[in-house]
C-alpha cells in the first residue's frame, strides 16, 4: 500500500545527513511518496533537489514539487502559480532524468482567506478550479509528470456543495478531479470508521475517482496539540494509528482510484512513530 | 524576519546592481500595479519597502496584496490578516502553516502568542475604558507619541518595566513581535495591558554610544558582532560593550546613524572598530519578556 507524507521544512533536503534520515524513515515506514515543499529555485535550492530527488529515486520513491498559498484562487494572481509552474518544468528541463520532481503538488486551501472566502466562496472556488485547469494544461505539456492538489473532505461531503464550471454542477472536488491526475483528499479523523470517520469522509472522492479514472489518496494528520484533538493521531500512539489506517486500507484497497495514505507532515509523523 | 532574509536583502542589492532582481517580495496595489522591493518595515498603517530606487513608504490602503518571496512569511502575513478581522482560528491555522515551512521562526511563535495573549484577555474579562490612564496607573509607565515608534516618557521605579531595564528615553518597536510604530498611544497600551502575572514581550530600541578609546587593560571593541537569521546581532560583551549598555543577544539597527540593514558584516564590524578613535552611536534593538502587574 502506498503512502506519502508531506516535507515542509526544506531543510530537510539540503543537506546530505537530513537527506539520509528522511530517506531512512520512508524506507522504514514504506513512504513511496513525498510532497516537498519547493517555493523557490535559486542554484543552490536547485542543486539540493536534484540531489534529493535522485537519491529519493534510487530508493524508489517518487519526490512531487509542493507549494501553495490561499491566495493563489484568485484569478487576478494565478500569474503566480502558474510562474511557479513554470518554473518546476524549468527545472526538470535543466535536470537529468533521475534529478526531475515527479509532479507538482499545491496546498492553496483558499477558505483559509477568511473574508474573502465568506463574502465570495464561489468566486474563489472558481478561480481555485481555473487555476488547476491551467496548471494541468502545462503539466499535460510534460508528461509524466503528474499533478496532485490538496482538497478538503468537505469539498464534496454536502450534497448541495456544488458548483457550476465548465458547464458542469458537481462537488468542487470532483471538478479537481476531472483536471488533475490525483486528489489527496484532507480527512483529518483520527478514527476510520463509523459516522464522520475517515472511511465516511472519503469515500465519495474514491467513488467518483473510480469513474474519472483518476486517485486519491487519503490525508491524515498527526501533528500534536491540534483542536480539536480528533482531527490528529498526534497524541495517539503508532500502534494505534496503524491499526486505524489498517481498517482505512482494508475498504478501499479493492478500489483502483485509492491511491493510498498521505501522512501530514513528515516531522510529527517521524515523532509519531519513532 | 526569516532565516534567509538578511542575506537575500544583501544579494538584492547586489542583483540590482547588475540586473533585473530574480527574486523579491511583490506588493500588489488596489490598482492592479506591482512593485517589487523588499519589505523592510511592517506597521499597521503602513510598509516600508526597499526598492531599487531607494526606501518607499506605501500606504496599506493602497495595497491589495503583498507576496513575499519566503513563503513562511506570506503565512504570517495572511495571518495577522485574519486576527486583524477578527477571525482568530483561521489566524491560528495560518501561523501554524508559517510553522510547518520554518518551525524556528521567531515572528510566527510569537504571532501564536499575540493570539493567546488576546484570548487569555477575553477570557479574563479584560476591558480597558482609558488604556493611556489605565497603563499609568498599573504599569507606572507613560509613553509620548513620535513620528514613528512611541517614546517611554516617563518609568516609575520600581515597577515592572524598571525591573525590566526600560528607560526614559527608549522606545516602543513591537509588542509581541507586532509593530507599535505608527499608532495611537491608547492601541499601544491596549497592547501592552492585560490580565495581571500574565507574560508580554516587548521589543524596544535604545541608542547607546561605544565610546572612543580603549582602557589599557579593557578587552577592545567589547562586543562582537554576527548576522543572524533576525540581522546584524550581537554575539558577545566585553566590559567596554557592558559599559555601554550594549547585551548579548541585541540586534543593531543602526551603527554610526547608518541603517545596519544594507550592512554586511564586515562593514558593520569595520565601523564598530572606528570606535578606537572617535564615538560610534549604535541604535540597538531588545527583547524584553515583562510579567504584567498588578498596578499594587
Amino acid at each position: 500500500m502506498p503512502f506519502a507524507t508531506w516535507v515542509w521544512d526544506v531543510r530537510h533536503v539540503t543537506s546530505a545527513s537530513a537527506r539520509q534520515q528522511i530517506l531512512a524513515f520512508c524506507r522504514a515506514q514504506r513512504v513511496s511518496t513525498l510532497y516537498v515543499a519547493a517555493y523557490q529555485f535559486t542554484p543552490a535550492q536547485a542543486e539540493a533537489y536534484r540531489a534529493f530527488n535522485h537519491e529519493a529515486h534510487r530508493d524508489g520513491i517518487a519526490v512531487h514539487a509542493l507549494a501553495g498559498d490561499p491566495r493563489w484562487a484568485l484569478g487576478r494572481y494565478h500569474h503566480l502559480p502558474l510562474a511557479w509552474a513554470e518554473a518546476v518544468i524549468e527545472f526538470n528541463r535543466a535536470s537529468g532524468p533521475e534529478e526531475r520532481f515527479d509532479g507538482l503538488h499545491t496546498d492553496i486551501e483558499p477558505y483559509l482567506l477568511s473574508r474573502a472566502w465568506s463574502e465570495h466562496p464561489a468566486r474563489l472556488l472558481g478561480g481555485f478550479l481555473d487555476l488547476h485547469a491551467k496548471v494541468a494544461g502545462r503539466v499535460g505539456d510534460h508528461r509524466p509528470l503528474q499533478l496532485g492538489v490538496d482538497v478538503p473532505f468537505w469539498f464534496d461531503d454536502d450534497p448541495a456543495y456544488v458548483i457550476q464550471w465548465r458547464g458542469r454542477v458537481q462537488p468542487p472536488s470532483h471538478h479537481v478531479l476531472d483536471v488533475a491526475d490525483y486528489v489527496t483528499v484532507l480527512a483529518y479523523r483520527n478514527y476510520a470508521e463509523g459516522a464522520e470517520g475517515v472511511i465516511e469522509l472519503a469515500s465519495k472522492e474514491v467513488a467518483y475517482a473510480e469513474q474519472a479514472g483518476k486517485a486519491v489518496v487519503i490525508g491524515q494528520e498527526t501533528q500534536p496539540d491540534l483542536v480539536p484533538a480528533y482531527i490528529t493521531y498526534g497524541g495517539t500512539s503508532a500502534a494505534y494509528l496503524w491499526a486505524e489506517w489498517a481498517k482505512v486500507i482494508r475498504a478501499f484497497q479493492s478500489r483502483r482510484s485509492f491511491g493510498g495514505i498521505a501522512v501530514h507532515h513528515y516531522d510529527s509523523y517521524r515523532e509519531l512513530v519513532g | 524576519m526569516s532565516r534567509a532574509r538578511v542575506t537575500c536583502h544583501l544579494v538584492l542589492v547586489a542583483l540590482w546592481c547588475h540586473a533585473a532582481p530574480a527574486s523579491a517580495d511583490e506588493i500588489y496595489f488596489a490598482s492592479g500595479e506591482p512593485l517589487k522591493g523588499l519589505v523592510v518595515e511592517e506597521h499597521a498603517d503602513r510598509l516600508i519597502v526597499s526598492t531599487v530606487d531607494g526606501e518607499r513608504v506605501v500606504s496599506r490602503q493602497e495595497v491589495d496584496e503583498v507576496f513575499f518571496d519566503d513563503p513562511e512569511r506570506n503565512y504570517l502575513y495572511l495571518g495577522n490578516e485574519a486576527l486583524a478581522e477578527g477571525d482568530a482560528a483561521t489566524a491560528i491555522a495560518l501561523f501554524q502553516r508559517a510553522l510547518r515551512l520554518n518551525p524556528q521562526w521567531q515572528d510566527a511563535h510569537d504571532a501564536l502568542q499575540r493570539v493567546e495573549d488576546r484570548r487569555l484577555k477575553t477570557t479574563a474579562g479584560w476591558v480597558g475604558d482609558d488604556p493611556e490612564q489605565a497603563f499609568w496607573t498599573t504599569w507606572g509607565v507613560r509613553l509620548a507619541a513620535t513620528d514613528g515608534y512611541p517614546v517611554v516618557a516617563a518609568v516609575a521605579s520600581q515597577r515592572a518595566m524598571d525591573h525590566a531595564g526600560v528607560r526614559v528615553g527608549d522606545h516602543l518597536v513591537a509588542v509581541w513581535g507586532e509593530s507599535m510604530g505608527f499608532r495611537p498611544l491608547a492601541d499601544v497600551a491596549e497592547r501592552l495591558l492585560g490580565p495581571p502575572g500574565t507574560p508580554v514581550k516587548v521589543t524596544i530600541q535604545r541608542d547607546v554610544t561605544l565610546r572612543a578609546g580603549p582602557g589599557p587593560s579593557a578587552t577592545w571593541p567589547g562586543v562582537e558582532l554576527t548576522m543572524a537569521p533576525a540581522g546584524l546581532t550581537v554575539s558577545r560583551v566585553a566590559a567596554l560593550g557592558a559599559l555601554a549598555g550594549v547585551e548579548a543577544g541585541d540586534l543593531i539597527v543602526a551603527l554610526d546613524h547608518r541603517p545596519t540593514r544594507y550592512l554586511p558584516l564586515a562593514g558593520a564590524r569595520a565601523t564598530v572598530g572606528r570606535a578606537r578613535r572617535h564615538d560610534v552611536p549604535v541604535r540597538l534593538q531588545r527583547h524584553l519578556v515583562i510579567i504584567r502587574p498588578t498596578g499594587e
